[in-house]
């Protein structure tokens, strides 16, 4: 051993120094991951097999809480809703973002300035930013009296404000600067002289945008939708300032069994069902993402 | 040419007509004269290289000729036809991208396809002129493959069959070859030669090395700070560079300052050459090229004396670094003549048609 050790020249200290640094490096992110992560889905998995007596927790083994996200027609109701609205706020945010990230990738000169005048409202807190828009549309809200003291309408319109279209609008608004960077990092490192070799090769503008840009910008898409889609169908906040009884979405229900009717294991059931669309949405996507251009010609 | 316009002005296609033609073009980006009023002619056919160093204005050019840029002032022809206003999509060439510009969610039958399938082109045809395009540029079995699974040659070749499949009249070339090491280099500048001539497209071709403008064109056009500073055949530029930029630019050579008296001209060392012609200049530089120069011991007409500074053997020839009397230093091939540093010599002047006596002063 001391020959051995003695022949290189670093001799024992190596290896077991190797391992300490990888420990050092690596264990906080174990731990995080295992107090996080690991712990907590763990628990929510047991949870949703347990039984409840009223307010206490029973151990157990029944499938009872999963069935009910299949069979419960309020799940149903709200797990859709939460759904349409998702994909919208998506939708919304993509035909928004997408004109405005063109725009500054392509004919803005000061091209800083405009992500960050784009991006700004992004710093301001969630909650500021959900109350402003109560106060944009409620029933005596800007929207509101400024329709009124021009004529166009006699009484407010109350279906701007707790409503699903609240909702959306609020979401959009707030989820807008994910979509908008993604778009915009991946269209201004586009290649200008491939742009210019579509042209070169008889594409038109518009034929260059759908052969060419738009398949181009596919990770930025996926990014952005990536981030929207997620964030957006596990909302809690914006439909319980904005959005009023008629558009809960799936994480007010699942706060209602936990901090309401105490049925854990149904709420644990209905945080699985969650993270079971937001994985496979987030699955779908990679695929998407991955798959080549199969037009041909 | 398509449409019915009457054409009283000569026809479009008259045999001694240049398929490209460039008629006082210039362009400014702000304040810098990227292209100064350039005429150039190209004939159908033709191999032309635009040569110059970076910022010449020929990059500038064929982005004139492709329509990514529009001359602030001048007319572009093509076929006879004013270019000026006509959009990339719609004119009818092809351009080879510095880089290749692949579309890199694309395949290489679908990169070579895309101009036919931008024209419409029937899909069995597509498939017919791809798979022979993919022939001519020695690529057949690749038409499957993504192109970032290619290497540098192989892009360079898909980036020449994706403009060769449509046929155009006139493919421009933007130092297409720049990104390839110095090997393969050599081997396309003969492959690409040879696939100009046997298609027979008219190539614009721009490069700032001018070894390859020599190797592979019919004409070169040497271009510095915007202007045209001479056209000619390769031959011809190196032979009788008409001014001291293409003297420099074009192959090796020697400067000699000169005093323009009526017997001839007063090289440093006052050794006076007799010339016929005379240049209408005060003082001149001269440019020999190093193998027209000759090393003597001796002292003897036409001879200018120097020291020996330095010598480099170049496989085949030695070569002699000698400062001539004044401080110009020349390089001259000691054939067989033994030569050692720090030793005394004589550089001939060749015969007068082998000097050039240029405009300008020093070196």
């Amino acid at each position: 051993m001391s020959q051995l050790a003695h022949a290189s020249p670093h001799p024992r200290r190596r290896r077991p120094r190797r391992g300490g640094t990888l420990a050092l490096f690596a264990g906080p992110p174990v731990l995080w991951l295992l107090l996080f992560v690991i712990v907590p889905y763990s628990g929510i998995l047991v949870f949703s097999f347990w039984k409840t007596d009223y307010v206490d927790l029973i151990p157990a083994f029944t499938w009872s809480n999963l069935d009910r996200l299949v069979t419960d027609p309020i799940v149903r109701t709200v797990a859709l809703r939460s759904l349409w609205i998702a994909l919208v706020v998506t939708a919304a945010t993509f035909a928004i973002s997408f004109p405005l990230a063109y725009l500054g990738a392509f004919h803005v000169k000061r091209k800083k300035l405009f992500v960050f005048l784009v991006i700004a409202p992004m710093w301001v807190s969630y909650i500021v930013r959900l109350y402003s828009w109560r106060l944009l549309l409620g029933d005596d809200g800007v929207i509101n009296e400024g329709l009124r003291a021009v004529g166009l309408i006699s009484r407010p319109i109350d279906a701007l404000l707790f409503s699903p279209f609240a909702v959306v609008v609020t979401l959009t608004y707030v989820y807008m600067p994910f979509m908008f960077v993604s778009l915009f990092s991946v269209l201004e490192g586009l290649d200008e002289r491939t742009l210019r070799a579509a042209s070169d090769l008889y594409a038109n503008p518009v034929k260059r945008f759908f052969a060419v840009t738009l398949p181009l910008t596919k990770p930025g898409i996926a990014a952005g939708v990536m981030f929207v889609f997620p964030l957006t169908f596990g909302d809690y906040i914006a439909p319980s300032l904005v959005g009023g009884t008629s558009s809960q979405m799936i994480a007010n229900l699942i706060q209602n069994q936990f901090g309401v009717t105490f049925d854990w294991p149904f709420g644990a059931a209905l945080a699985l069902g969650l993270l079971a669309v937001v994985m496979s949405a987030l699955w779908v996507l990679e695929r998407w993402r991955n798959v080549e251009d199969v037009r041909v010609f | 040419m398509p449409g019915t316009r009457s054409r009283t002005a000569e026809p479009f296609d008259s045999p001694d007509a240049a398929l490209l033609s460039l008629r006082g073009v210039r362009k400014e980006f702000g304040r810098v004269v990227a292209v100064d009023s350039i005429d150039l002619d190209v004939a159908e056919g033709a191999f032309v290289t635009l040569l110059g160093p970076s910022g010449c204005g020929k990059t500038t050019t064929l982005n004139l000729v492709a329509g990514f840029e529009s001359p602030d002032v001048g007319e572009i022809l093509l076929g006879g036809t004013r270019i000026n206003a006509l959009p990339p999509h719609k004119r009818p060439l092809n351009t080879v991208f510095q880089g290749y510009a692949l579309f890199p969610h694309l395949n290489v039958e679908q990169n070579v396809g895309f101009g036919l399938r931008m024209q419409r082109t029937s899909r069995e045809e597509i498939r017919r002129r791809v798979a022979e395009a993919l022939e001519k540029v020695h690529m057949p079995q690749m038409a499957r493959r993504s192109v970032d699974q290619l290497s540098g040659g192989q892009q360079q070749r898909v980036a020449l069959a994706r403009a060769l499949v449509n046929r155009p009249r006139l493919i421009l070339l933007d130092e297409p070859l720049s990104a390839l090491d110095a090997q393969l280099r050599k081997a396309m500048q003969v492959e690409l030669k040879r696939i100009q001539e046997s298609v027979g497209i008219t190539f614009v071709y721009v490069t700032h090395d001018q070894e390859e403008a020599l190797v592979m064109s019919d004409l070169v056009c040497v271009m510095n700070e915007g202007r045209i500073e001479q056209l000619g055949p390769p031959r011809e530029l190196y032979d009788n560079p008409q001014t001291l930029f293409v003297a420099k630019f074009i192959g090796r050579n020697n400067f000699l300052p000169a005093q323009v008296v009526a017997e001839g001209l007063v090289f440093p060392g006052g050794v006076v050459v007799p010339f016929a012609e005379q240049p209408g200049l005060e003082t001149a530089v001269v440019a020999v090229r190093p193998e027209r120069l000759a090393l003597w011991k001796e002292p003897g007409p036409r001879r200018l004396p120097g020291t020996v500074r330095a010598l480099r053997f170049l496989g085949d020839r030695i070569e002699a670094e000698v400062e001539l009397e004044g401080g110009t230093t020349v390089s001259v091939y000691a054939n067989g003549m033994p030569v050692e540093p720090a030793r005394a010599v004589f550089v001939e002047i060749p015969a007068p048609e082998y000097c050039r006596v240029l405009e300008g002063s020093g070196t």
